[in-house]
């Protein structure tokens, strides 16, 4: 019983530290976006500002039960899947979970959100949602081409087998560095920053599917976001990066868990910098230039990626 | 259990229904539902009495089974025929008589092709199913009915060539003789028997009947595709683990472990699902976007039975079952927005959820199912598929399935939008909730989907029995995680989990009241236009159809088309043997003449 | 016991009574087609109980065989004369309803028609043979121009010019026969043939052979079908297709098999058979006039008969008589069906009976032949298609039976193009008469329950075998 209070004690904990870091991320990136736009910025701390008052504030629009749904499921599907992605190598339910399960969690939050900003009859949030979907069907194609080497590659679907794997600097980036590549211009359009910033882009669609939202239903949209920074970037991280693992916490402890998350913390940060760098100095593609983008070089890069780890895995015998 | 109940439960009773219901006319379905209710519990009731009974009709020896098997797929079948039956009460308003005893004779032809053990009942019952179908599908257009028939009719002659072949080396309809036929025959009976049962499953080159079938009556299509598209599936499971068997599958060689025949129907599978899906996504009409969803949700089936492990037929039999359920509540869903409002292209609906939030629920769920959300079970099965191909490290089928299941977030969403969510027309202010009845025939089928993303155990014990029925190994899994090689999943945990998150999420969301508005009361950058409709699911993926663009120009309809055109031309000139001159007669009586008679000296 | 000659004394009689009825009353005298047709049904049915024991000989004229004239009947053949008695008997109920001026005559030819027929097939002399189809052949001519019309003279005329032509044929090959044998008896000269010059022998079977595939539209000799199909008046087209022609194609198994036993020459019939259901379904497809139409598909289905005989088994010959009676009773649904399309229309252009189905007294019965034709479940013509399939690929036909496959699907094109006009929901439902519905009803009633128990008629198909073997 004490243990299993320890477990999700620990849990929250590491949820709502990722939560905060998330937060963090965004106000990096807002910091970072505008010195390089020559502006000063806002301080770094200022989307914990701004969550705060927006759940303290009054809200002042709801259409309807459906419209409610974008912040419920949009936040609940995001701790969900905070819940089953190794955090500096530290587990959680990951588990309990593989990759492809990890996969469709990650839907769950964007449906949602889809739901809401769909009820709320803006014709804005129905472009936005569309825009959205084509986007993703543009960068899961490079993207399910990366997993799909990794997964042959080191013939699982289970991330905590995965991170094992890469254990002591064996980083999937080394070995399979075509499929990094492609899966950090995913990463790109996944986390919709520019050039890929078509589904939100304010000036065209009035933020696009957030349209409608303000006041306690932008602030849960916007710890979703906080928390999906951390989803999108740590999967990349654990993915090709080993999660951070330096250490071996079976031979390490406790302080081999805290380097870890150090570490996991910086590579989290490293990525993130370098996606917010880019979206600092692009323009914004159209959906059907990104779809076309996305479809080519990516989706290149990505199978010869494919190709390289089936050659290494199915007719070389790799077995990393 | 006998021979006689079994006959008399599953197919004399339908039967007996069907005329009974033709003849009361306004109350046709209420009685045609009851006596589709009776062979669903009989047949839950009856799980584990497997039997198998041997008789002889017309001379010929005939045989009748309950088994693991088809226990299952008449299970699926018989809980979409009733619940279609059940929705049928209200919305089919012309004829109804008609339409509930056709759908009991299609109900007696699908049971009896499941029962069946030997190939004449099955070729007489599946030609029942498909006349019924045919006829219900002249009910809503005529050349839809011809296009289903004339493909109904080369899946047909397929099989009754098949079944000439086996009868030709075994002498016998039995499928236990087919082990009689020699190994070189498979190579002209496999592809016959995969053609001829892939018709009815939609399978790529051949499915072209399905978006024009499945746009005819909803509540009847509801069954078609959730029930009847499954016999195809049941049907090639049968050529190729009951009939031809894994040795025989292997005697054309195999690529790393699995069967070139299996990887060719995987191959077939895999493509079905992603052309499938992206010609659903670009469907304006709801119920051929369904249809071009059914054509790629049984792409997976194929996938699934092509690569022949254990986990991947396994996953097949689930999805097929999870198919059944939930793209019957779709097309229930649409008949109950069609009953409403009469209308079916999506861009012409749109907010019917407000007005119908317990529809709209059904649908949802029914999408989560379909797009593989992990509430429902619809993820369990296509989960099990693809670590089945990617366990086998197989580049090209798991992308294409993959990325085919993205494409399915984009139609599933075409649809939430388009019809249910979005701007309410003002001509649909006053629609109503469906009754109770209606709204019942979804949920029925939905009870299962949400139990068996709880516990998947208690399904996988089910196909457990079927996989090790014919001769496979079982699956890996308890009452609620299941594994593969290469990974697995918990679902228990996995609905605490979220159920956690979702409180987290409520009470944060508790905290504050909120102000309810109207839908015209929203941010238009300034703009307040009342008077326009401002729905925006016209040419809902325009973007995507522009880069897509040259690639629709190529049909395969289009393509029948022109075949079609083509042999009418040369028909015509076949005809014109028929020159109306008797002159021209004469002269052929006397060349008649000749030719029989110098073949006659010739050969007698 | 009853004779068999009574299936020719009753319509002889009954047919030269009908102008002396006719003095009397006009109305009493078009009661005379179902009275000759019904009695004859029923003398049929007790023939073919009889049959069941052995073939029935019935000795005329007081010589006995092989010098004198005999008819001989065995349980195919009595099947085959209930049949012909059967459909017209339903088919002259149809004839009520449309009369034809001037009756007398019109009576009398239908019944001379039904009377040859049953003649052809119940006769044991090959120039008895000859002469029953001199009298089909004349009183079809005579019925194919009984419209009055241009098509129906010019139908007719086609048929008068291939139909002599076949005619000569049968008389020179009996008389080939004659002149060797000094026999015309079947069974004598079947005993009798290894005497013949073998090459005379080849010359008589062929001349018979193609003189009598005109009545039985095999292919080339079928050209008149067609027009005179389209010509004649519709229930008088349903004769032909199940009346006529059953009895032109039962004449041809009996030179076959009962006479000649050429196994060798099979395959050519099987060829034959092919080309027929071929060019027919494919002119059907094309076809865009109802009669002519079905006229097409007729020849098809006379092709799969044929097809049936060619591949000479067991199975394949059941089948074919499957065929043969399903095919008998569906056409002449559709044919009369089709008379009620021209009589509400004035015309037989496909476009023109749009909706004309929806009543469901002539829907239904409508459906449940053409689903028969088709081929499928439940209905008669069922065992037909499955039965000269299969037994095709158990005979070694694999590309003859992908064809005939082929040719099937072309055949369920166009029928269900038929279905989809006579269905089609532009029109309203129109009233129909019990002399329209009643018949058509009837003949898919027996579709139906011959279809779901077809064991009756499984029971007088058990004696093929003998048939096959040179019997009766």
């Amino acid at each position: 019983m004490m243990d299993l209070i320890i477990d999700i004690a620990l849990n929250a904990l590491y949820v709502l530290l990722a939560v905060a870091y998330g937060l963090l991320l965004l106000g990096i990136a807002r910091k970072i976006n505008a010195r390089v736009h020559n502006r000063v910025g806002p301080p770094v701390y200022q989307n914990f500002i701004d969550v705060g008052k927006l759940l303290a504030k009054k809200t002042n629009i709801r259409h309807n039960w459906i419209f409610d749904l974008a912040p419920l499921f949009g936040l609940a599907g995001a701790l969900l899947t905070l819940l089953y992605i190794p955090m500096g190598g530290y587990r959680l339910l990951s588990g309990d979970g593989d990759l492809i399960l990890l996969l469709y969690i990650m839907v769950i939050p964007s449906l949602g959100m889809a739901l809401g900003s769909g009820a709320s009859a803006n014709p804005n949030a129905g472009v936005g949602v569309m825009r959205a979907l084509t986007l993703m069907l543009a960068y899961e194609m490079p993207f399910l081409l990366t997993l799909l080497s990794l997964m042959i590659f080191y013939n699982t679907t289970s991330l905590s087998v995965l991170l094992c794997k890469q254990q002591g600097f064996r980083w999937a980036i080394f070995v399979l560095p075509l499929s990094a590549l492609a899966a950090d211009m995913a990463l790109q359009g996944m986390m919709m920053k520019k050039p890929f910033d078509i589904p939100i882009a304010p000036h065209e669609i009035g933020s696009g599917p957030m349209v409608e939202f303000g006041g306690k239903y932008l602030g849960m949209l916007m710890l979703f976001g906080a928390a999906f920074a951390v989803v999108e970037t740590s999967l990349f991280v654990d993915l090709f990066l080993g999660g951070g693992v330096i250490l071996n916490p079976s031979q390490y402890g406790i302080i081999a868990y805290m380097v870890n998350y150090f570490v996991w913390m910086l590579l989290v940060l490293v990525v993130w910098v370098i996606a917010v760098f880019i979206n600092a100095v692009f323009p914004r593609f159209r959906i059907e230039q990104a779809f076309k983008f996305y479809w080519k070089w990516p989706t290149v890069i990505a199978a010869l990626g494919l190709a390289q780890a089936y050659v290494m895995s199915v007719i070389l015998g790799v077995v990393p | 259990m006998d021979l006689q109940t079994l006959f008399g439960i599953f197919i004399v009773l339908p039967v007996l229904g069907a005329f009974l219901s033709y003849s009361l006319g306004k109350r046709a379905s209420i009685v045609a539902t009851a006596f589709s209710a009776v062979p669903l519990i009989f047949t839950y009731l009856r799980m584990g009495d497997w039997s198998q009974y041997t008789f002889t009709a017309l001379g010929i020896n005939m045989s009748f089974e309950l088994n693991p098997l088809n226990w299952f797929f008449i299970l699926m079948t018989s809980l979409t025929s009733f619940s279609a039956l059940l929705f049928s009460i209200s919305s089919v308003k012309e004829r109804q008589n008609g339409f509930a005893s056709l759908m009991l004779f299609a109900v007696a032809g699908a049971n009896g092709v499941l029962l069946a053990r030997d190939f004449l009942s099955l070729f007489v019952f599946w030609e029942i199913m498909s006349w019924s179908i045919f006829l219900l599908v002249m009910r809503a257009s005529g050349e839809s009915a011809r296009i289903y028939m004339i493909f109904g009719a080369i899946s047909a002659y397929f099989i009754l060539f098949g079944i000439g072949i086996v009868y030709h080396y075994t002498g016998s309809f039995l499928y236990s003789a087919v082990g009689g036929v020699p190994a070189y025959a498979w190579k002209y009976l496999l592809p016959i028997f995969i053609v001829g049962f892939g018709v009815k499953m939609a399978m790529m080159p051949l499915h072209i009947w399905a978006p024009h079938a499945y746009s005819s009556e909803q509540s009847f299509v509801a069954y078609l595709s959730g029930g009847l598209s499954k016999l195809g599936a049941y049907g090639i499971f049968l050529t190729f683990y009951s009939f031809a068997t894994v040795g025989v599958l292997a005697g054309f060689g195999t690529f790393r472990t699995v069967t070139i025949p299996g990887y060719a129907l995987a191959l077939v599978g895999a493509f079905t699902a992603f052309i499938g899906t992206m010609l659903a996504i670009f469907q304006d009409d709801l119920r051929k976007l369904l249809a071009y969803s059914s054509i790629a949700q049984l792409g997976y089936v194929l996938v699934g039975f092509g690569l022949g492990t254990p986990l991947a037929v396994g996953g097949a039999l689930f999805h097929a079952f999870n198919h059944a359920l939930f793209k019957a509540v779709l097309f229930l869903g649409s008949a109950a927005v069609i009953y409403r409002t009469g209308e079916y292209r999506i861009s012409e609906l749109g907010g019917i959820a407000y007005r119908m939030p317990f529809t709209f629920m059904a649908v949802l769920i029914s999408i989560f199912a379909l797009a593989g959300i992990p509430i429902t079970s619809g993820f369990i099965s296509k989960w099990m598929i693809y670590e089945a191909a990617i366990s086998l490290k197989f580049v090209i089928v798991t992308p294409l399935m993959l990325i085919a299941s993205v494409g399915a977030f984009l139609y599933s969403f075409r649809i939430l939008y388009g019809v249910f969510l979005g701007q309410l027309h003002r001509r649909h202010e006053h629609i109503k909730e469906l009754p109770p009845h209606m709204l019942a025939a979804m949920y029925i089928l939905i009870v299962p989907m949400m139990v068996f993303a709880v516990a998947p155990g208690l399904i996988f014990d089910w196909i457990n029995s079927i996989l090790v029925y014919y001769g496979m190994n079982g699956l890996t899994y308890t009452t609620f995680s299941y594994q593969s090689s290469v990974g697995g999943a918990n679902m228990l945990v996995f609905f605490v989990a979220f159920m956690a998150a979702f409180m987290v999420a409520m009470g944060l969301f508790m905290m504050k009241k909120a102000r309810t508005v109207d839908q015209y009361d929203n941010y238009l950058g300034g703009e307040v236009r009342t008077d326009v409709e401002l729905h925006a699911a016209h040419n809902f993926y325009k973007p995507l159809r522009e880069v897509w663009e040259p690639l629709l120009k190529y049909s395969t309809e289009r393509f029948y088309t022109r075949v079609a055109r083509f042999f009418a031309g040369g028909f015509e000139e076949i005809k014109k043997v028929y020159t109306g001159n008797p002159q021209d007669y004469a002269a052929y009586a006397a060349m008649a003449f000749i030719v029989f008679f110098l073949i006659g000296w010739w050969l007698l | 016991m009853i004779h068999p000659v009574l299936l020719i004394a009753i319509p002889l009689f009954l047919a030269f009574l009908t102008p002396i009825v006719g003095i009397g009353s006009k109305k009493y005298a078009r009661y005379m087609a179902p009275l000759a047709a019904g009695l004859n049904t029923l003398v049929s049915i007790f023939v073919l109980f009889e049959t069941f024991n052995g073939p029935v000989f019935d000795i005329l004229s007081g010589f006995s065989p092989p010098l004198g004239i005999v008819l001989m009947v065995g349980p195919l053949g009595a099947l085959i004369a209930l049949l012909i008695s059967f459909t017209s008997f339903v088919v002259s109920l149809n004839c009520l309803k449309y009369p034809k001026e001037p009756v007398v005559k019109y009576t009398m030819l239908y019944i001379l028609l039904m009377m040859g027929a049953t003649g052809m097939v119940i006769t044991g002399d090959l120039f008895n043979l000859f002469v029953f189809m001199e009298i089909t052949s004349i009183a079809s001519y005579g019925l194919a121009s009984f419209n009055r019309d241009k098509r129906g003279y010019l139908g007719a005329i086609k048929y008068v010019v291939v139909g002599s032509i076949g005619s000569t044929f049968v008389l020179v090959g009996i008389g080939l026969i004659y002149a060797q044998l000094r026999t015309l008896n079947m069974l004598d000269i079947s005993a009798r043939l290894s005497q013949m010059n073998s090459f005379t022998a080849i010359v008589a079977f062929v001349s018979l052979f193609v003189g009598l595939s005109v009545e039985a539209e095999i292919f080339p000799l079928n050209t008149w079908v067609p027009d005179a199909y389209r010509g004649a008046p519709s229930q008088i087209s349903a004769v032909f297709a199940s009346v006529a022609a059953k009895a032109g194609i039962f004449a041809i198994a009996r030179i076959i098999f009962t006479i000649f036993g050429y196994s060798n020459y099979l395959w050519f019939v099987v060829i034959l058979g092919m080309l027929t259901v071929i060019i027919g379904e494919f002119s059907a497809y094309v076809e865009r006039d109802l009669k002519k139409m079905l006229a097409y598909s007729s020849i098809a289905q006379m092709g799969m008969i044929v097809l049936g005989f060619g591949i000479g088994t067991v199975l394949a010959l059941q089948g074919a008589f499957f065929q043969m009676l399903s095919h008998a009773i569906a056409k002449a649904v559709l044919f009369m069906a089709a008379g009620y399309f021209v009589y509400r229309t004035g015309t037989t252009k496909m476009e023109s009976i749009r909706g004309l189905g929806r009543n469901p007294l002539i829907g239904i019965p409508l459906t449940i032949s053409v689903l028969s034709i088709m081929g499928l479940p439940l209905f008669l013509g069922f065992y037909g298609k499955f039965y000269i399939v299969l037994a095709g690929i158990d005979a070694g036909y694999y590309a003859i039976i992908a064809l005939i496959l082929l040719a099937s699907v072309v055949e369920v094109a166009y029928y269900a193009r038929f279905l989809k006009i006579v269905f089609d929901k532009s029109a309203e439902p129109k009233e129909v008469t019990p002399g329209d519905y009643v018949p058509m009803m009837i003949l898919a009633v027996v579709l139906v329950i011959f279809g779901v128990y077809p064991y009756p008629i499984l029971d007088v198909l058990s004696h093929v075998a003998s048939f096959l073997a040179g019997g009766v």
